[in-house]
Formats: structure tokens, sequence, C-alpha cells
């Protein structure tokens, strides 16, 4: 795979730009899209790029057939990926729900805009819940909740990783903020890390005769009696746990001694990392916790971190998706949970540190 | 007379747009800001128009909200804009959304009577505009450029040797095509720097990050 910069650069770029050299640096071989903001640059910057460095891309009629034509591709042995948003995001869910049922590595970017239906192209953290756990249920994927433009790019080749290591289609889950604001990045060869890129290899046809020198190619998404669909999902929820702690990522700060413990995912971590470093220098004692990986969802880290925190506070973009997910993990814990819920709106830091310090200064005249 | 900003998608337009309105205005010249991005709801000048009317600057355009803010489903031209061409005093246009957005200009009638100069704003930290030819390529996708504009930053990483790599590169690309390099925009500051060396910037346009989401430098 040619190498797409000389050496490790630093640039200024939208993170839409960001994610179509990503996909580059991946060893992505094609794209297969349909139009919709905003992400509509993945696919701009990706159709610029891919013909100097000899990758595909071809443009479907509508997000059905984007992901399905996504899903051939992995088929046929290639690296490929698609990207969407909003309605877009609700078609998807048939051809990711059918890879989790074939086990079929496809990597889809999902850039999050304001819901429900068409709502907003500008952003949203409202498609949380149906980029985990979309589809007609129970299947399984890796969703991973980027914060910046270095994680857009870092955790897009980790995706591809991901998704040809474990074979459980994987999501990038991004939002319009990230891909439409313009930050500083490193653009650089996956090699020059020490990150190697996962082979992939073709599902169906293969060398030899299907049964004697081969297993036959048969991948199903169709089951003849409940009871295969009771053994498979179960089979599968059990694999899954078990890649659980290989797969699970989390970042926290200020645990210790923290008298409230701020939890937020993708963007919004940004500010609430920033709010919780404002509230320390003041000398309010709080931490934070932020899910990189929505799925599988650090659950035991979580419990861990908000075992001895009389509170937590879930801020997000959404009216209470990520705050259930949340409410899900530490089931059982005496924490009291408070919410901040920002549906399709950015959260900023100092509105984050203010909440908190109401919180507090109400509990405490409480007590 | 008229001048036109284009550029690749991100370079900087809205904000050296911005900066260039409000350096004329200083003159004394009656200044209005056409906001010609039919794309974006965000990053584009009219969310400075406030900002920019305490220097003395109109801004046409939709007002924040007012957009239907479509994204690439479409947008509707807001219809000030077509009397632009009979307005008197400076007129820049700020042709958002990427180096394709220069077709938007026949929405204009009139533009030609503004005699209107055409500028390419450069960011060399954009990958696709991060060499020479990488320039050039991007600078022949828009006909008719009549001037480069080097717009090299990394945000709040920005100093003085980083914009001089990218005015070599821009040198270069405009001995090759015979597009003059006209000025060189950077943060206040900086610009103030700039002031202070001999070193060939051209023009120098300071900047004052009014455009929403453009980062100021300390």
């Amino acid at each position: 795979m040619a190498r797409i910069v000389d050496d490790d650069q630093r640039m200024f770029m939208t993170g839409n730009e960001v994610l179509a050299w990503a996909a580059l640096a991946a060893g992505a071989e094609i794209m297969y899209g349909y139009p919709i903001t905003p992400q509509n640059e993945i696919m701009h910057y990706w159709t610029r790029l891919a013909p100097r460095f000899e990758r595909g891309f071809l443009q479907t009629e509508d997000e059905l057939s984007a992901g399905f034509t996504t899903l051939g591709g992995v088929m046929a042995g290639k690296r490929a990926f698609s990207a969407t948003s909003g309605p877009g995001d609700i078609l998807m869910q048939e051809p990711i729900c059918m890879a989790e049922m074939m086990r079929i590595p496809a990597v889809w970017i999902i850039q999050q805009r304001g819901a429900p239906s068409t709502a907003t192209v500008i952003y949203g953290q409202q498609e949380t819940r149906l980029a985990c756990f979309g589809g007609n249920g129970e299947g399984h994927r890796v969703v991973y909740s980027t914060s910046s433009h270095q994680e857009l790019f870092d955790y897009l080749i980790k995706a591809f990783n991901t998704a040809w290591s474990y074979r459980f289609p994987t999501i990038l889950l991004g939002d319009g903020y990230q891909g439409k604001m313009r930050e500083a990045v490193t653009l650089y060869n996956p090699e020059d890390h020490g990150v190697k890129l996962v082979p992939t290899e073709p599902f169906v046809g293969r060398p030899g005769v299907p049964g004697v020198d081969r297993a036959p190619a048969h991948y199903r998404n169709t089951f003849n009696i409940e009871e295969e669909i009771y053994e498979i999902v179960h089979a599968r929820e059990e694999e899954f746990e078990a890649l659980t702690p290989q797969i699970v990522e989390f970042e926290s700060g200020y645990l210790d001694e923290a008298e409230m413990i701020l939890i937020g995912h993708g963007i919004v971590s940004r500010a609430i990392k920033e709010a919780v470093k404002l509230l320390q220098n003041k000398g309010v004692k709080v931490g934070y916790f932020r899910p990189v990986t929505l799925r599988p969802f650090p659950v035991e880290e979580l419990r861990k971190a908000v075992e001895k925190v009389p509170a937590v506070m879930v801020f997000e973009s959404a009216l209470g998706q990520l705050l259930s997910m949340v409410k899900e993990a530490v089931g059982g814990l005496p924490v009291k949970i408070e919410a901040f819920l920002r549906p399709g709106v950015g959260i900023c830091t100092d509105e984050a540190a203010e909440q908190v310090q109401e919180y507090l200064r109400k509990s405490s005249m409480v007590h | 007379m008229g001048e036109v900003f284009l550029g690749e998608y991100g370079a900087g337009k809205s904000e050296v747009s911005a900066g260039r309105a409000i350096l004329l205005a200083g003159r004394g010249l009656p200044v209005t800001v056409a906001d010609l991005d039919l794309t974006d709801p965000v990053f584009r000048i009219s969310q400075a128009a406030e900002k920019l009317a305490a220097y003395g600057v109109k801004v046409i355009g939709w007002p924040e909200r007012y957009p239907p803010g479509m994204g690439e489903a479409g947008n509707v031209l807001f219809p000030g804009l077509l009397g632009i061409g009979w307005l008197s005093g400076e007129i820049i246009i700020d042709v958002g959304y990427g180096t394709e957005s220069h077709r938007l200009l026949n929405l204009i009638p009139g533009l030609a009577a503004l005699n209107p100069l055409f500028y390419f704003v450069i960011n060399c930290r954009q990958p696709l505009t991060a060499t020479v030819p990488g320039i050039i390529e991007a600078a022949r996708r828009v006909p008719g450029i009549h001037g480069f504009v080097n717009n090299t930053h990394l945000g709040k990483d920005t100093d003085l040797d980083l914009i001089k790599s990218g005015a070599e590169k821009i040198e270069e690309a405009s001995a090759a095509t015979g597009i003059p390099y006209i000025a060189t925009a950077s943060f206040k500051p900086l610009a103030a720097e700039m002031e202070q060396t001999d070193y060939k910037w051209h023009e120098i346009w300071p900047l004052y990050g009014l455009v929403h989401g453009s980062f100021p430098i300390k």
C-alpha cells in the first residue's frame, strides 16, 4: 500500500477531510456512499484522492445500496467502508445488521446531525443509540466515539483493524461539529507508528474445492428454526463479551476524592474535561469519565470509577441516550445520577462547570 | 471595485474576507461583504456580521437562524445579493465551500460592473495545497485568478517560520503560473510581527478571528 505522506505532517483541516486521509492511511480500497450532510466532504475528498492512490469509489442510489455494496466489497476481500448521517444512518442500519449476522468486517463513519428526521444538518448526539443498537436487534458491533481530529485519524485506522481482527462491523461515531470544524492534526503512515494493518481476505471465490480443500463459504443471515437463532445470538453474545476486555476503551481523570464525576462521550467529553480542569483550579473536587467505545461499553471501568462517588452528572447533546447506558452500567450502586441534556445543541465548558457548581451548591445546602 | 475570495474548503476565505474588509474600511472606504456560501449553515461570514459592523463593514447575507440550512441539499440565495453589482464602494464577495463554488458567481447579476479581482486563498497546511504542484492544481480548478493570498497557519500553533514556509511555496507556484502573490494574511499579533521583518510578505493583511470557530492566537 502506497505511503500517504513522506513523513509525519502537521496539517490544519476539517474533520471530514481528515477522515478521507485516514481511510487512505488505513489502506481502505473502496468507499461506497450516498451524499448527506454533514459527512459529504468525506466523499468529496475521497473522490479527489482515490485516483491518485489507486483506490475506488461508487456512488449508489441511496444508503441501503451504499451499505449493501460495502458488504459486497468486503466479501470480495476489499477493505471497504461507507459514511452517512441522520436519515441516511437509519437506512444504513439494515446492511449494518446484516454485517452483524454474517460477521462482515465493514467499517462505517457516522457523523451525527440533529434529529429526529431531517432536523438540522449541523450537529447532535442523537444517533448514539441507533449507532450502538440499530437494526432489528441483538446484533454485535463495535462503536468508537471520537472527540478530536487526531482521534478521527487514529480511530479510523483502528476501526479497520478491529473490524478485520474480530469480524464485527465497526462504526466510527463522530458528529457534524467534528466533521466541519477545523483544527490541527498529524497525518502519518500507520507503519511509521508501529501500527500494522490487519490483512484482508475474500469471503467468496477462494481457491480450492469447497468441503474438500477448505470449508465452504457459507455466510448466512437467514435461519430455519427458532432454536438456531437462540444458539447463534447466545454464542455471539458470549464471544463479544469475551472480546470486550481487548476492545473496550475509556478515558478518565481526577477520580481520587471526587465529589462528582462528569460523564460524556465524543466532542462533549472535551467540554467536560476542560470543565473539570476549570473546577479543579477553583478547588472543586470533580473528575471525569469518558467512554471511548460505546459498544462494548466500559461497564466494569465505570462501576469502579463511581463506586465511591456520591454523584455523577451525564452531559450529552441528546435527550438521555448516554444517560440510559450509564444507568444500566451503574445499576445497583448507591450513586445519584444527574444529567445535563441538550438535544441537538453543543455543550460548552463554562456551562458544564456551572451545572456542576449549581448542583454541588444545592446538595451542600440540603446536607 | 470588487474582490472575490475563493479557495479550498477550509482555507480561511471567510476570515480573510473579514480581515480584508476591515483593512479597506480602515482606509475610509465604504465596504460591503457579500456572503456567497450557499452550502454550510456554519463557518460563514454572516456569523461575523455584528462584529464587522463595529468596524463600519456591512454584510449582505442570511442572518443566523434564517438560512434554510439544508447543507448540500440546496439553499436559497439571499435576495439582497442580487443587487450587489450596483452598489458603490468596495464589494468583497466571500465564495464559501471550496473551489467549485466559483460556479455560483453566475448567480450575481452585474458582477462584471464591479471589475472584480479574484483572489485565491491558500493555507499550505492543508494537505491538498501543501506542495507547489498541489497549489497549482488547486488554482487550476478556478478560472481567472488574479492573485494568491497566503493564509498558511496551524491555528494556535502558527509562527512566522510556518507562514514563511507557505510563502516560499506560493512564490514558486506564482512563478510557475504567472499568478501574482498579492498578500499574506495572519492573525493581528503575527501580522504586526511580520511588519517588523524585511521578508517579502507582499501586502500584510491582519486577521481578527471574527468568524465563529476561528482560532484566535494569544
